[in-house]
């Protein structure tokens, strides 16, 4: 794997993190009443 | 030995005017987007003017300007903190991690949360108004946008914080 393949890996994987971090937050609000 | 995977760390120190590219690219990749999503101001079938001047079309108007100021003006703004790190401080080397993490966070927090004010919203809910729905309907309908949108309002500030701490915890080249 490329270094360039693995700088983007990492930065996809903290974007999936945030959206992750967004789901979380949409299952809590909307999801658990 | 690029491309080997071998070479040192990942993301290691570089030079604030790199930092200071990186905003600057993307700004400009922003100008371009501000520039697309403003042509269907064009489109008479679409009736922006009519559907922007009462709520909640009202939101279309807000998203497109956030945008304009914290994805394009916000960005050349960071663009312009990082290219004066090394006058100022006197430190010319940041964190690449923490440069392309702000950067990454920034563009999808801010893009993402426009894209939710403007099209759901602004767009969707302007449209059943201009329709003849009520607001009790509307607020039904578009109100689930409200939470992702103050998600990716924290995601922006906490991808504001990160530049911040890169613009503190920069070191002497």
């Amino acid at each position: 794997m490329s270094r360039r393949a693995k700088r983007s890996l990492v930065l996809l994987s903290i974007l999936a993190l945030m959206a992750l971090l967004i789901g979380t937050e949409i299952f809590l609000v909307y999801g658990l009443y | 030995m690029k491309g080997s995977g071998g070479d040192g760390p990942l993301f290691g120190q570089i030079p604030a005017q790199q930092a200071s590219g990186y905003f600057f690219k993307m700004g400009l990749f922003n100008i371009l987007i501000a520039a697309v999503v403003t042509l269907p101001v064009l489109v008479p079938q679409l009736g922006l003017p009519l559907k922007l001047e009462v709520w909640p079309g009202t939101w279309m108007f807000i998203s497109w300007f956030v945008f304009v100021i914290v994805g394009v003006v916000g960005t050349f703004i960071w663009c312009f903190i990082y290219s004066m790190v090394p006058k100022v401080y006197g430190k010319g080397s940041v964190s690449d991690l923490l440069a392309l993490v702000q950067l990454t966070t920034f563009e999808a927090a801010v893009f993402s949360l426009c894209a939710f004010m403007g099209i759901d919203a602004g767009y969707y809910g302007g449209t059943l108004y201009h329709n003849g729905f009520g607001q009790a309907v509307i607020t039904h309908v578009i109100a689930w946008a409200v939470i992702p949108i103050g998600t990716l309002i924290v995601i922006a500030l906490l991808s504001t914080v990160t530049g911040i701490i890169n613009v503190y915890s920069a070191t002497e080249s």
